[in-house]
C-alpha cells in the first residue's frame, strides 16, 4: 500500500502543534489542575466576562439573561467575579478564566437567555483544562497497591544460578494428571 | 522498586470457597470439604483486625459507578459519561462496592459488599464537555452526506478515600 | 485576547471567598498583596490618577507580613508532617518542608488562586518570588486556625507527588542504614544480589535486598550497577524503616483537621546524633555532574566492540542495503509526491 496521502497544509506548524503542551493538544490523559478535590475543592474559575452589544439584535439573549439571571449567579458564586461589558457592534460573547491562566471564549451570537444560561452554568462547573480526546477513563495517584507483577516477581530462585536450557524449566506443564502421579498421590492402603 | 506482600492467612483461606490444593506439579486431588463457617470467621477476625489498628493503609476498591466497574483508590480521577444531577463541589459517596482490598488482603463481595462496611468517598470535580467526535455514515462509493461532530456531557469525580471498617459477616 | 477590565475591590471580594477566608477585611488583604517595589513604581510615585486600583487603601507593604506568615506555615507543615511521618528524623522532615514551601512551588499555588492578578508590584510580569511571598503574606494576616487550613488545603496535596527517597538524597545510606538497625539490636547486615539481567547489555539490571541477621528482607531494590542497587535498596530500607511506604496514605480535608496536630509541636529526633559519630549523614551534592565525557566515550566504545561482538546486530541490520526499498519519495506513488523544486543558478 502505498504511503499517507501528503495533504496540502502548513506542516511544520501543525506537526509543532501535536508536539505542544499547550491549547493544541488532541489527546491526553485525564488531569485536573492544581491537585483539586484532593483535599479540598475550589471553583477554578475566576472570573467570566460577559461583552454584549446594546443595540443589536443578535445580543438580545445575551442582554435578557443580563437582566434576568446573572445577579442571581453571581450571589450562588461569590467567589467568582462577573464583569458585563457593553462594546458597541460586537458580536456577543462570554469569556471566561481560569486559575490555570488559560481563557475561553464562547460566540453566543443569536443565542437565547435559555442557550446562554446553558453556556454560562458550563463554564461554571469546567476547569479550565483544555478539551482533548481522553486516553484513558481514569487517572491514579498510586499505580498498584498489591504490586505490579514483573518477570522477575514470581521467579524461581533456582533460575539465577541455572545456565538455560536446564531440564526441570523445559518440562511441558499440563493439569492432567499422569499415570506416575496418580499412583504416587493415591497411595493403595 | 519490588515489595514483598506478607500474607497473613494462607493463600488458601483467601478464597470463600473450598480451597484447592495449589503445587508447581499438577496434582487433581478431590475437593475437601472444610468447616467453612469456621474459616471464615477466621478470615474476617484477621481482616477486620488488620483494617482496625492501621488506619492510614491504602485500600483500593472496584466499584460499579454509570454501568462500569472502575478500580479505584485514594486521590485517583474518575471520567463518568452523562451531565449526572451532581453540582460542580458536591460530596458523594459510592455505594455499589464489589471488592476492596489492601496490601495483605483481598475482600469480595457477592456481589456488592456492605456499605457500612467499606465507605468510597468521591468529590465532582468538574462536568464538562467531550472532545468532538465525527458521526457519519460512509457507504462505497457514495460521498458522506451526514457529518455530525458530537460531543457528548462528561462528570468527572476525585475518589477522597477508600476506608473499611470492621468487617461483620 | 486577554481581559484588561478589572475592579480591584471585586476581585478581593472573591478572592476573599476563594481562599475561605471571607471576614477577612479588604484592608489586611491589599496590604498582604502589596510588594515593596510597588511604591517606586512611576505612576504610584507621581500620584497618577487611578495609577492603581487599591492605591488609596494600602500605603503599606507586606514585608513583615511575609516573614510571620513564611514561619506560620511552616510550623503548621511540620506539625502535619511529623504525625504522619512519626518515625522519620527531623532532617528529612525539615527536607520535605523546605522543598513545600519554597518559591516554586508556592508560586505555583498562588497562580492557580488568582493571586498573580492582584499582587501589586512594579515588575511585569511578577516574579516567582512575589508571588511566593504574597502567598507567605497571606498566612500573615489570617488566624491560627485558618493557617492551618490554608496548609491542609493547598499545600499539603503537593505531597501526593513527592518521592521521598529523592527528597532525602544520603550520600551513603547504607551506612546510616546500618547504624540504625544496629541500635535496634541487629548485628549483622549485608546486602545480596537476588536477580540479575542483561549484565552486557544496554540496561542491565541487577535486583539487591538487605539483609538483617541473615533472616529478614529489611529493603529490596534494583539498579543498573550492583553499587546502585545496593544504593536504592539501603534508601527503601531507610523509608521502610520510617514507614514511609507507598501503602501508606495522607490524611487529606476534613480526616486532616481532625487530628489533633498541635500535639506534634516537638521536633523529631536527629539523624545526626542517632548515628555513630563518624557515619556520613550528609546528602549527595547534586551540582557536580556525575559521569565525565571520557566515561561515555569509553561506554559506547565498549559497547560497539564488546557488546556488540557478542550479542550482535539483527538480521535486518545487517543486511539493510537489502531490505530498504527506498526513501518515502520512492515507495510512494508518483501522484501522490509533491515534486521538491531545485534552484537552477
Amino acid at each position: 500500500m502505498p504511503s499517507v496521502p501528503r495533504v496540502d497544509r502548513l506542516k511544520p506548524i501543525y506537526t509543532a502543534a501535536k508536539a505542544l503542551n499547550f491549547g493544541w493538544r488532541f489527546s491526553d490523559f485525564l488531569k485536573i489542575p492544581a491537585y483539586n478535590g484532593i483535599s479540598r475543592y475550589t471553583n477554578q474559575l475566576h472570573r467570566i466576562t460577559v461583552r454584549f452589544c446594546k443595540q443589536s439584535e443578535s445580543s438580545v439573549g445575551v442582554r435578557n439573561f443580563i437582566e434576568n439571571q446573572i445577579v442571581e449567579i453571581g450571589r450562588k458564586n461569590p467567589s467568582v467575579v462577573i464583569y458585563a461589558q457593553p462594546v458597541r457592534n460586537s458580536n456577543p460573547s462570554i469569556r471566561a478564566e481560569y486559575g490555570n491562566g488559560r481563557t475561553l471564549q464562547i460566540n453566543a451570537k443569536n443565542m437565547t437567555e435559555t442557550e446562554v444560561s446553558k453556556d454560562f452554568h458550563l463554564l461554571f462547573s469546567r476547569s479550565g483544562e483544555p478539551v482533548v480526546k481522553l486516553e484513558s477513563r481514569q487517572s491514579a495517584l498510586c499505580p498498584s497497591v498489591q504490586g505490579q507483577w514483573t518477570p522477575i516477581t514470581w521467579l524461581p530462585t533456582a533460575m539465577n544460578t541455572e545456565s538455560l536450557p536446564a531440564k526441570q524449566f523445559s518440562e511441558h506443564k499440563s493439569t492432567a494428571t499422569s499415570a506416575t502421579e496418580y499412583i504416587l498421590q493415591n497411595q493403595p492402603k | 522498586m519490588l515489595s514483598r506482600r506478607l500474607l497473613i492467612v494462607s493463600q488458601s483461606l483467601l478464597r470463600r470457597s473450598s480451597p484447592l490444593v495449589t503445587s508447581s506439579v499438577s496434582t487433581s486431588s478431590e475437593a475437601q470439604v472444610i468447616d467453612t463457617d469456621r474459616i471464615q470467621k477466621e478470615v474476617f477476625k484477621s481482616i477486620s483486625e488488620e483494617v482496625a489498628e492501621n488506619q492510614r493503609q491504602r485500600l483500593f476498591a472496584v466499584v460499579y459507578v454509570n454501568g462500569r466497574q472502575w478500580k479505584v483508590s485514594d486521590g485517583d480521577l474518575i471520567n463518568l459519561e452523562g451531565n449526572l444531577p451532581l453540582n460542580v463541589g458536591d460530596e458523594i459517596k459510592l455505594e455499589k462496592v464489589l471488592m476492596v482490598g489492601g496490601a495483605n488482603f483481598s475482600l469480595f463481595g457477592r456481589p456488592l459488599l456492605d456499605s457500612n462496611t467499606v465507605s468510597v468517598d468521591a468529590v465532582v470535580v468538574e462536568k464538562k464537555t467531550t472532545n468532538p467526535e465525527l458521526k457519519y455514515v460512509h457507504l462505497n462509493h457514495h460521498q458522506t452526506k451526514f457529518l455530525n461532530w458530537k460531543s457528548d456531557e462528561a462528570t468527572v469525580l476525585r475518589i477522597k478515600s477508600v476506608t473499611a471498617k470492621a468487617v461483620q459477616q | 485576547m486577554g481581559n484588561w477590565l478589572s475592579d480591584y475591590n471585586s476581585e478581593l471580594y472573591a478572592f476573599g471567598h476563594r481562599i475561605g477566608a471571607p471576614e477577612i477585611s479588604e484592608n489586611e488583604y491589599v496590604k498582604a498583596l502589596t510588594n515593596e517595589s510597588f511604591f517606586e513604581r512611576a505612576d504610584v510615585e507621581e500620584q497618577v490618577e487611578r495609577a492603581q486600583p487599591g492605591a488609596e487603601i494600602g500605603t503599606e507593604h507586606n514585608g513583615e507580613l511575609v516573614r510571620k506568615g513564611e514561619e506560620r506555615l511552616s510550623i503548621w507543615l511540620k506539625r502535619y508532617l511529623r504525625f504522619h511521618l512519626a518515625k522519620a528524623p527531623e532532617e528529612l522532615i525539615d527536607s520535605v518542608d523546605s522543598h513545600l514551601l519554597n518559591d516554586e512551588c508556592l508560586a505555583g499555588i498562588a497562580g492557580h488562586l488568582g493571586i498573580d492578578h492582584l499582587v501589586r508590584t512594579k515588575e511585569f510580569p511578577i516574579s516567582q518570588q512575589s508571588s511566593a511571598d504574597a502567598f507567605r503574606a497571606l498566612a500573615g494576616i489570617f488566624s491560627d486556625e485558618k493557617v492551618k487550613n490554608l496548609v491542609i488545603d493547598f499545600i499539603v496535596p503537593q505531597l501526593v507527588d513527592i518521592d521521598f527517597a529523592d527528597i532525602y538524597p544520603l550520600a551513603d545510606p547504607l551506612a546510616v542504614l546500618t547504624d540504625l538497625l544496629k541500635a535496634e539490636g541487629v548485628t549483622e547486615i549485608e546486602p545480596r544480589l537476588l536477580r540479575s539481567a542483561g549484565e552486557n547489555s544496554a540496561e542491565p539490571i541487577f535486583v539487591v535486598a538487605i539483609y538483617a541477621d541473615k533472616q529478614k528482607n529489611v529493603g529490596q531494590s534494583a539498579g543498573e550497577s550492583v553499587t546502585i542497587a545496593i544504593d536504592m535498596a539501603a534508601r527503601e530500607a531507610l523509608l521502610r524503616l520510617w514507614n514511609i511506604t507507598s501503602d501508606r496514605v495522607l490524611f487529606f480535608g476534613d480526616r486532616a483537621a481532625s487530628v489533633p496536630l498541635e500535639k506534634y509541636s516537638e521536633p523529631n529526633y536527629s539523624l545526626t546524633k542517632k548515628c555513630a559519630p563518624g557515619t556520613n549523614t550528609s546528602l549527595l551534592d547534586e551540582s557536580q555532574p556525575t559521569e565525565s565525557p571520557d566515561n561515555l566515550i569509553e561506554a559506547v566504545l565498549r559497547y560497539r566492540n564488546i557488546v556488540d561482538a557478542e550479542v550482535g546486530k539483527s538480521y535486518t541490520k545487517r543486511l539493510r542495503h537489502k531490505f530498504s526499498r527506498g526513501s518515502l519519495a520512492k515507495r510512494s506513488f508518483r501522484y501522490l509526491v509533491k515534486p521538491k523544486p531545485y534552484t537552477v543558478a
